[in-house]
């Protein structure tokens, strides 16, 4: 195989997924960050600097799992041994076809997810290229079971956060001291699942591999830790002759910081899959020469999806921010919290199960589950709508704009 | 385009507050319209009435921006129709005190000395159960804070009972006023007869609202 046009698409890939990244930083990243800007719990220079961070942190140590499905886990690359090329030029068009698309769908002000888009556009080169049968119907169901089941999930988590929230502290009669007694318990929580995350079978790309039992004392230890420390803010805190529950959201704002940069780690560890996953493929071709699935995706491929994610937040987040942050002043730290909770729960999850969600919709599904433990003083449900149809139109769509970049490549390489 | 910020309606709980002062600057009115009218002085009475007719006018500007902005995929801690019925009870108090200043203005009634004391003492009354309804609806946007449960709508009920037992005294102080009213009907014109009938009458259904209002608000506590 001649390696020098290897090289060619491998750049052209991942120039153009540096160019998704930076479009998902700036909008996706941005939307998640928008929750703590609006209920002033973060400036737009801090959200910034926690969601730039978390997003990169979140994209190497996480980001394999999502990565690995997209490059191999839909297509199986094993059906291109004699034609490896065939895959490569698949991969590019994946990543061109979908980052028009999303262009295109931004333009017309359709909410489409970045993440459905990718997958389109795989399976439409997969369908064009190997039929039918050459594609893994049984991950593609999955995956498609994780976009509708993980706003559900994350709404019940959120749901439940918000009651917990509700019952033990905004009902009762002493919100402040319940809140310093219940609130070390989300700090803990949320650094149990984070370590967990990232500790078990996460830090390959750091050779230190524990078992499951090792992991999870590792984690329910540094658990302790967050607890204590979000203890030692919450007794930090001087109580004033003002409303209770002004206070009690004053005190929930490094909690809600603190899920906030929760979601950008889960969204690094999602997201940065839309940008490199197919690079990664191509990358494992130029590799081998030829298709193999063990290799394992470099570091440096996530740091550069992890940086364009950054890069994106960093450039353009800031309008995004302001403008959304607005928008939504409805959303107050004990919300923010709860959503910001559910969806990087959620979407940590799906990541490490390789699931690629769209983490835009798990938040929508979050908010809406706040606002069904009544929340949320106003929820336009249209939005619901809109967003399925834009799902529905997003895979065939981007699918059609990858064939037709599969094809003129063949035309005018082979 | 951000499907986040969308996903965000327009809250109606500070609306609600806002149409509520509204109500309040009406209503307020009803207590120097009445002193007007018991010292029989005209170009105070006027005065007064103008005012309250300027401040229902206001308050239904919001009512209908609070209605305009509730279409119905929009969903709320509370049950919509309890929310648009409570918002049209609180703006039913206004109409109140507006049909009052009417009955007060567009006829020169003159108060019997023998009546004032039962009048004065309904007016007090009315105005009592409006206070106190005007206290439960305050704590609206709190209520939205807390997301319309726990202590604060333990503490929001019992201001309902008390608004229950205050349109009671109100409703007796009515009764109070009205038969003292017949006992001097020998003294009094026909046409006053009707128009002392509509005025107490009229007092009394400021009262009705306040309470109706205060019933509401219960109903959308209820289903947390």
């Amino acid at each position: 195989m001649d390696s020098s046009l290897l090289t060619l698409v491998l750049v052209i890939a991942a120039l153009v997924g540096l160019y998704s990244a930076i479009n998902i930083g700036a909008n996706d990243v941005a939307n998640a960050m928008a929750t703590s800007v609006a209920s002033k719990a973060l400036t737009i220079k801090s959200a910034i600097f926690v969601a730039a961070f978390c997003n990169i942190i979140g994209a190497v140590l996480v980001g394999t799992h999502v990565a690995n499905t997209i490059r191999k886990g839909l297509v199986d690359p094993l059906q291109f041994s004699d034609r490896p090329i065939l895959f490569v030029f698949g991969m590019l068009a994946a990543v061109l076809g979908s980052a028009l698309w999303v262009n295109i769908a931004t333009y017309f002000k359709l909410p489409v997810s970045t993440t459905h888009s990718i997958i389109g556009g795989v399976v439409g080169f997969g369908l064009v290229s190997v039929g039918i049968a050459g594609i893994k119907w049984k991950i593609v169901l999955y995956v498609v079971l994780s976009w509708i089941i993980s706003p559900v999930f994350g709404g019940i988590i959120a749901f439940t956060i918000f009651s917990i929230i509700k019952k033990f502290i905004l009902s009762s009669e002493e919100p402040i001291a319940q809140t310093r007694k219940i609130g070390p318990f989300f700090a803990g929580i949320v650094i149990f699942i984070l370590s967990l995350s990232v500790i078990y079978k996460g830090l390959k790309n750091l050779h230190l591999d524990l078992s499951f039992r090792d992991a999870l004392l590792v984690s329910l230890g540094l658990g302790v830790v967050g607890y204590y420390f979000g203890k030692f803010l919450l007794q930090r805190y001087k109580e004033r002759q003002e409303d209770p529950y002004f206070q009690v959201e004053k005190m929930a704002n490094p909690f809600q910081i603190l899920s906030a940069g929760f979601q950008a780690f889960s969204q690094g560890a999602n997201d940065v899959a839309n940008a490199i996953g197919p690079v990664a493929a191509i990358w494992a071709v130029l590799q081998t020469q030829k298709v193999e699935m063990s290799v394992s995706i470099p570091i440096e491929l996530l740091v550069l999806g992890g940086a364009g994610l950054a890069f994106g937040v960093y450039m353009w987040g800031y309008r995004v921010m302001e403008t959304v942050g607005e928008k939504i002043t409805s959303i107050t730290p004990t919300r923010g919290f709860s959503a910001g909770f559910g969806t990087a729960t959620t979407v940590l999850l799906c990541s490490r199960l390789g699931m690629p969600v769209s983490t835009t919709h798990v938040a929508v599904g979050n908010i809406i589950g706040v606002g069904l433990a009544r929340g949320i003083s106003a929820i336009n449900l249209d939005v619901i709508k809109k967003i399925f149809s834009a799902w529905i139109i997003s895979l065939p769509a981007a699918g059609l704009f990858t064939v037709a970049f599969y094809f003129l490549l063949r035309l005018i390489f082979l | 385009m951000s499907i986040i910020s969308k996903l965000f309606g327009k809250s109606p709980f500070e609306p609600l507050y806002q149409h509520m002062i509204k109500v309040k600057e009406c209503v307020d009115l009803v207590r120097p319209l009445m002193d007007a009218f018991l010292k029989g002085e005209d170009t105070k009475l006027k005065d007064m009435a103008a005012k309250i007719f300027k401040a229902e006018h206001d308050a239904d500007v919001v009512k209908k921006d609070i209605r305009n902005n509730l279409p119905k995929n929009i969903f709320l801690p509370v049950a919509r129709g309890d929310l648009l019925s409570f918002l049209k009870e609180q703006d039913s108090i206004a109409d109140s005190a507006e049909d009052l200043a009417v009955l007060l203005t567009m006829r020169k009634t003159a108060v019997p000395e023998e009546l004032k004391p039962e009048l004065k003492e309904f007016v007090e009354k009315v105005l009592d159960t409006y206070e106190v309804a005007m206290t439960v609806s305050s704590e609206i946007k709190i209520l939205a804070e807390t997301s319309f449960g726990g202590v604060e709508a333990q503490k929001v009920m019992e201001l309902i009972e008390q608004l229950k037992l205050k349109e009671w005294e109100a409703d007796k102080a009515q009764m109070e006023a009205v038969k003292k009213m017949f006992s001097i009907e020998k003294k009094l014109d026909p046409v006053s007869v009707m128009m002392w009938m509509h005025i107490l009458d009229e007092l009394g259904t400021l009262a009705n609202h306040a309470e109706n209002a205060g019933d509401r608000m219960r109903m959308m506590l209820h289903d947390s």
